[in-house]
């Protein structure tokens, strides 16, 4: 899933300062699921921001609007009767959702009101945490699934750094070693071999270093 | 009591008597009443609570007592099948099992319950705060009865001096003392809202009296002429009009409030607006308003007051020193001191302990079941001296009868619960600690009120003595337990819990106190109680072992010195600022006179004596017994075996289930037709005048009719009472309305009251809607009486505008499977299973062994010494024999789904099969095991044994013993210790005890010390342990932190080297055995609890649906627990929760169908993210993600309290009437207009 956090609320009066008459736009996809995108967050925000507008004497008119997913096209179409009426589409959506909103509305000015995170699990109600960066090219299955790229907070491929400090990461105390936690759980596993395993060197071309990406599936086109 | 039933050949009636409506009474009273068993509740006082409605908090969960007991109180309030007789005492019980006559005797109230509607204007307006000293031939209130008929109001002005030869004459008639009462400065004759007075020319006798008696010159007269006021000087103070000869009664009064009902009424009514005016000035002289002297006279008929120039003055030995010229004066002047010369014997208010005062006609206390006031025969002036009556002039319902009388009758009973409770030791009986002399010093109970936001300093702790806030506080434990002295050499079990939590309640309260608990052992032994204990000295609370000798007081400061030994042996002072004394409690004589009265039997101190392994019968059969009346115990024991006794009561009365019960059928329900116009009836309650005297009635009423639904709309005396319920249906009939909002009192206590009748006009009951305008409007804004109407007719159009957004929601019902599924077949499961059978449920006892019996095939020996195999033989035999009752050893459930009512399970068959069975409820007994750790070499060494070991190896006919033993018992061995169990296992110690006992018994010259940490032998198992200590068993006591025992163990034997703190000095033992006390621990827990869908806590043990109230209940619906698998606890103990849990089972399993409540929460699938956060914030696990991808709600399992839908982020789930569209159109509602 994607997670994201609440943007800071004075952040926000400032970006629609110039506006009186929004869209604010939920999404029920991860963001509904993360509690920062979902329609009770719509309604919550909406409330937070006609009070303080009104308090300020500056009424701001929004419609209130969730999708069932920003991020598709058919889901965003359903937006487009309304936003000729409207100065600009405020959306609490992940930042793929938002900027799709904003290509598909080009007259139309978009504000983003959350802050997109990571790809994580809940780890309880309430935490969130990183599992994966989007590398390209998993190796899981070598690493007793604990994921290097996002674990190591060097990404490193072969092994701790000397930041490694009784199973902890010289970043922050509270942040476990993602070397320790693969040699712990290979060991457990009985999979140490899997250790002398590893690629040589990790090819980044599939990842962020090769520059934005797309995926074409011509089975599906 | 079968076998009795039996001979007598009768059918048992289907009724049982329970004696206490204390938390044991009540909830035998529920359980039975809720199983198709009429009950008769009879309790003592004027209202069922008992002690836990006095306390503040209860331990360890800190939970508020009476938010938790009120909804029990209004319960059995309600209850169809509960006939409540307060105010009455069981006189005599004959006949036997199953066929009891009982004759109950209803002591009078004087009020009339059926009338009352619980306002409380009689205690406002009534003036007596004090016993008054009546005449001697009056002293009786029965001997003297009031002169005219009672019923009359009291004089009308026409005729104000209506009784013979009382008031008028005031102080010229008969000698004695006068006294003057005088301020600093010369009265200051205020006219502020005054009643005017003027002279009925035909009747003055021209005799000038009235000329004289005035002190404002305002009553003109001349010798031989009738007299004249002068309306210009006249202040109203009513001298003149007292002051007037009884034959002429010559003064006629008018413009006076509520003179009309009389003149105790006009009093109240011209006090509460002089109190209003004259706030700033209190207690700066006297404003000459009269109303002392005319309350005295014309109310009081005692003419002891008279105005002078200076002030007041006093005939004093005329006084009867009852308060009501103090408590009507609106500026403080009076004192009662000064007004009479006999001492003022102050009328304290029992439920908060004597430390305020209440009226001769009070309710017992706000939350009171029934909320009807009584009238106290002794202190009440009309039924003493005739005089008076103002409670009865400012009753609207004319509840008030003054001849009423009490009422005797007999009761037909199949069985009785005997339960009265308890009393607290009488803390004047340990004179060196000062109660009773030293202001300071208050016992824990008077300390409980103090807490309380509903006693009588609101909350703030204060002392008695000065009202400081005291900032060092000691709690002195064992006042009245552990003592021999005083007799009372048993232990009250619950007074350490208490005052741990009172200390850690005050320092929640002001953050300053330093509490500080003097004990002997902390015997905090329930579940979770150690580590409250924990919690508490890290909050502050500091802990002294030592026995306190004696409290010396500072006579200037209040302060108190407190001398003791400490823990070295040195003599110490120190210096409290208020001293608690932690009182033990007894049983009261009035329980103990009863207890002979119905020939039950009793030990020396009260207590009912029963059989360990029958705790609920008592020696006479068809009486069960339960509460602390069979021994100190807590508020979940007490729960708990409150159940089990309503369940042994109806044992034998199953056959005749519901054969008395009462039931009552309603009307169809008219269904609205679409599109059908809104009409709303709008009913304003006056509540007397608890509403009506602030907020403008008939204005909100005028209001009501013009918003937008609005058809009719009334203003009734009271809302509430029986013939405005009967005007309501007439009205809903008349008018056809479909809606009903009625702005009164709190919902809490009157929605189900409404709704009912709502019901039985054919209206969905959901069709209704409250405003509370009393305790949110007119008793908050009594100082404001225009915007409180403002904002009652605000909140009237919030529940109109709400009552129209409302949908008709119905109950759902389904049948109910009367089959119980017992897992676990140990003591408390065969219990069950053969209770439950009794009770005609068909049952499936599953048990994971190849043999029934569980842990306790492992004891030879009961907790009183009986044979435990034959007592497990026996019961076996009984199952085996009982055709309800379908046995699967050997087997285990694997599976369970559905739910209460309506469960099915699998239970895997040691064949390998499984096999499939329905049943309506579970009642989980799985046990624990015997805790064995690693520690010292047991199980190793044969020297090194466990206490259960050691209880078998004592049974053998030659144990492996020298001749003269030498034995070591550690206790807390691996208990009450982070490294092994952090908990205490409440058992070892009395289990050490017993042991030790029978050990002197075979070898009356071997040597046994126990090495302890603190001894919990609670409640009368303190006895026991005192003849351990006489009998020369040596206790040693250590502190892990402070001297812990060194020790050796081999093959040839042991050896122990501890500091012994009673000597000073370090000592080695050498022993034969080392015994360990290692306590139990829980069994694998998690597979099952997933399975149930229920939690355990973090130590393994099952968690109860309420920590205090529901203790076998499990937090499932229709799951229950019985014995170890709860917490550790002792054999006895595991039986009664075993047929409490049965109790429990029953009230389900005995209905044909369950009703589902209307307001559950639904899901709307289409908007479902399957975000998992319903699933995850619901507190009772009901939600689940089903098989078509949404979040699934099971109605039968919702409790409705709205968590999810307040969470759920794509607002997805709705909860009845508390939707968006209710909340929406109030919030729309109060913006408006």
């Amino acid at each position: 899933m994607i997670t994201g956090t609440e943007k800071p609320i004075e952040e926000i009066l400032a970006m629609v300062e110039p506006y009186q008459r929004l869209i604010l736009a939920g999404c029920h996809g991860c963001v509904t699921v993360c509690r920062v995108g979902g329609a009770k967050e719509v309604q919550v925000l909406a409330s937070t921001l006609r009070l303080a507008r009104e308090a300020a004497g500056r009424p701001l008119e929004i419609h209130e609007v969730s999708l069932e997913r920003q991020c598709d096209p058919e889901y965003v179409e359903k937006l487009r009767g309304l936003v000729g009426g409207y100065q600009a589409v405020l959306s609490i959506a992940c930042g793929a959702g938002i900027q799709f909103l904003a290509e598909k509305f080009p007259a139309t000015p978009l504000l983003p009101g959350i802050n997109t995170g990571f790809l994580g699990v809940t780890v309880r109600q309430g935490e969130w945490s990183e599992r994966c960066q989007g590398c390209g090219d998993c190796i899981l299955h070598l690493t007793g699934g604990i994921c290097p790229v996002t674990r190591c907070a060097k990404s490193l491929f072969h092994g701790p750094c000397g930041g490694s400090v009784r199973g902890s990461c010289e970043v922050d105390k509270e942040i476990p070693c993602g070397w320790q936690l693969i040699i712990d759980r290979l060991e457990a596993l009985g999979q140490m071999e899997n250790y002398g395993r590893l690629k040589p060197c990790k090819g980044w071309s599939s990842a962020r270093d090769g520059g934005p990406r797309r995926i074409i599936r011509e089975d599906m086109l | 009591m079968t076998s009795a039933l039996q001979s007598s050949g009768q059918p048992p009636t289907g009724a049982v008597l329970v004696v206490g409506g204390g938390i044991s009474g009540m909830q035998s009273a529920l359980d039975l009443a809720n199983a198709g068993i009429k009950v008769y509740l009879v309790e003592r006082s004027p209202a069922i609570g008992g002690r836990m409605a006095q306390l503040d908090k209860t331990f360890p969960t800190n939970d508020c007592a009476m938010c938790i007991v009120s909804p029990k109180l209004v319960e059995v309030g309600r209850h169809a099948n509960i006939e409540l007789l307060t105010h009455s005492e069981l006189l005599a019980l004959d006949g036997e099992a199953g066929n009891f006559q009982a004759r109950v005797v209803s002591h009078s109230r004087y009020i009339d319950i059926d009338r009352c509607t619980g306002c409380g204007l009689c205690e406002l307006a009534c003036p007596v705060s004090h016993q008054p000293y009546f005449p001697e031939s009056a002293e009786s209130p029965q001997s003297a009865q009031p002169a005219e008929p009672a019923e009359q109001p009291a004089s009308a002005p026409a005729s104000p001096a209506g009784r013979e030869g009382r008031g008028g004459k005031g102080g010229r008639r008969g000698g004695g003392e006068k006294r003057l009462i005088r301020g600093n400065t010369p009265p200051r004759a205020s006219g502020h809202e005054h009643w005017h007075f003027t002279v009925a020319a035909d009747a003055c006798g021209a005799c000038g009296i009235c000329h004289r008696a005035c002190l404002q010159q305002a009553v003109r007269w001349q010798k031989g002429e009738r007299a004249d006021i002068d309306q210009e000087s006249c202040t109203g103070c009513g001298a003149c009009w007292v002051a007037c000869p009884e034959k002429f009664s010559a003064i006629r009064v008018s413009a006076a409030t509520e003179m009309e009902k009389g003149v105790g009424a006009a009093v109240q009514a011209r006090a509460r607006l002089l109190r209003r005016e004259f706030a700033e000035a209190r207690g700066l002289g006297c404003i000459r308003c009269g109303l002392c002297v005319v309350t005295c006279a014309r109310v009081m008929g005692v003419g002891a007051l008279r105005l002078v120039e200076e002030g007041v003055e006093a005939l004093v030995d005329r006084c009867q020193v009852c308060g009501a010229c103090v408590s009507v004066c609106p500026v403080d002047f009076l004192s009662l001191e000064q007004v009479g010369s006999r001492p003022a014997r102050p009328l304290h208010n029992a439920f908060n302990e004597g430390l305020n005062l209440r009226r001769p006609v009070n309710i017992l206390y706000p939350q009171a079941v029934p909320r009807v006031p009584t009238i106290d025969p002794l202190s009440c002036v009309r039924l003493n001296s005739g005089a008076c009556g103002t409670c009865a002039t400012v009753c609207g319902t004319g509840a008030i009868h003054y001849r009423a009388e009490g009422r005797e009758r007999q009761i037909r009973v199949g069985a009785v619960v005997f339960s009265p409770g308890l009393e607290l030791f009488d803390a004047r009986r340990r004179g060196e600690f000062g109660y009773g002399i030293s202001a300071n010093v208050v016992t824990s109970i008077e300390f409980e009120r103090l807490l309380s936001a509903s006693g009588p300093t609101a909350g703030a702790v204060t002392r008695p003595g000065d009202g400081r806030h005291p900032r060092k506080i000691a709690w002195i434990q064992c006042v009245g337990s552990r003592d021999e002295s005083c007799d009372r050499a048993y232990c009250s079990s619950v007074c350490c819990m208490y005052a741990v939590k009172e200390a850690v309640i005050a320092r929640e309260h002001d953050a300053a106190i330093e509490p500080t608990i003097f004990f002997i052992d902390m015997r905090s032994f329930g579940k979770n109680f150690d580590s409250y204990v924990a919690r508490a000295t890290e909050q502050g609370v500091r802990l002294v072992r030592a026995m306190v000798s004696r409290v010396f007081e500072d006579p200037l400061s209040g302060d108190l010195e407190l001398r003791y030994l400490d823990a070295n042996g040195q003599r110490q002072r120190e210096v409290f600022e208020m001293v608690v004394l932690s009182v033990g409690i007894q049983v009261p004589p009035a329980a103990r006179a009863l207890a002979d009265t119905l020939h039950i039997a009793t030990d020396r101190y009260g207590f009912v004596r029963t059989d360990p392994y029958q705790p609920l019968t008592t020696s006479r059969p068809g009486i069960f017994v339960s509460g602390a009346v069979k021994g100190p115990k807590d508020i979940p024991e007490t729960v708990g075996e409150a159940s089990a006794a309503a369940e042994a009561a109806s044992s034998g009365l199953a056959a005749v289930r519901g054969s008395l019960a009462t039931s009552t059928t309603l009307p169809p329900e008219r269904p609205l037709a679409s599109g059908e116009d809104l009409r709303i009836g709008v009913f304003i309650c006056h509540c007397g005048s608890n509403i009506a005297s602030v907020v403008d009635v008939a204005a909100v009423t005028e209001y009501a009719r013009s918003l937008p639904g609005v058809v009719y709309a009334e203003h009734p005396l009271y809302t509430c009472s029986q013939d405005s319920q009967e005007r309501i249906r007439a009205l809903i009939g008349e008018h056809r309305l479909n809606r009903v909002v009625a702005a009164a009192c709190s919902p809490r206590t009157h929605e189900p009251l409404f709704m009912s009748t709502l019901q039985q006009s054919g209206l969905n009951k959901f069709f209704f809607d409250m405003a509370n305008i009393r305790d949110q409007c007119s008793w908050v804004h009594a100082d404001s009486p225009e915007e409180a109407t403002a904002k009652a007719k605000r909140l009237t159009r919030m529940a109109v505008a709400n009552a129209a957004a409302g949908e008709a929601l119905h109950e759902q019902e389904f049948a109910v499977d009367s089959r119980l599924l017992v897992i676990g077949g140990g003591i408390a499961g065969m219990t069950a299973a053969l209770a439950a059978a009794r009770q005609g449920f068909v049952v499936y006892l599953v048990e994971r062994e190849s043999e029934l019996g569980g842990r306790l095939r492992a004891a030879s020996r009961g907790n009183d010494g009986r044979d435990m195999a034959g007592y497990l033989q026996g019961l076996r035999q009984e199952i085996e024999a009982d055709s309800r009752i379908r046995l699967f050893l050997g087997c285990e459930v694997v599976a369970q789904s559905g739910f209460v009512g309506a469960f099915e399970s699998e239970i895997a068959m040691p064949s390998g099969a499984t096999r499939t069975i329905h049943h309506g409820a579970v009642l989980l007994a799985t046990g624990a095991d015997e805790n064995r750790p690693p520690l010292h070499g047991l199980g190793e060494l044969a020297t090194v044994v466990s206490q259960t070991d050691f209880g078998n190896l004592l049974e053998e006919a030659s144990p492996p013993l020298p001749e003269r033993p030498q034995v070591v018992v550690l206790q807390c061995a691996g208990s009450r210790d982070p490294d092994h169990l952090p908990y205490c296992s409440r058992v070892c110690c009395n289990q050490a005890v017993r042991n030790g006992l029978r050990f002197l018994e075979r070898y009356p010259q071997g040597r046994l010390d126990i090495l302890y940490r603190d001894m919990r032998c609670y409640g009368l198992a303190e006895l026991d342990y005192r003849r351990a200590r006489q009998a020369g068993i040596n206790f040693i006591r250590f502190d892990p932190a402070v001297n812990p025992p060194q020790i050796t163990t081999s093959a040839d034997g042991i050896e122990v080297l501890i500091v012994d703190p009673s000597v000073g000095q370090p000592v080695r033992l050498l022993g034969d055995l080392l015994v360990l006390s290692t306590g139990m621990r829980p069994r694998q827990n998690e597979e099952l609890a997933s399975m149930l869908r229920v939690p355990c806590a973090a130590d393994g043990f099952f968690l109860e649906a309420h920590a205090k109230l529901r203790p076998v209940d499990l937090p499932g619906e229709g799951l229950f627990m019985a014995g170890t698998v709860h917490a550790p606890k002792s054999a006895p103990e595991s039986i009664v929760q075993a047929r409490a849990a049965v109790a429990r089972a029953t009230t389900l399993l005995s209905r044909k169908s369950l009703t589902m409540s209307a307001i559950v929460s639904r899901v709307d699938p289409t908007n479902c993210a399957v975000c998992l956060t319903c699933v995850r914030a619901c507190p009772y696990g009901v939600p689940v993600i089903n098989d078509e991808h949404t979040a699934e709600i099971n109605p039968a399992l919702c409790q409705g309290c709205g968590i999810c839908v307040a969470e759920c982020p794509a607002k997805a789930i709705s909860l009845g009437r508390y939707d968006d569209r209710n909340i929406e159109a109030k919030i729309a509602s109060f913006g408006s207009h």
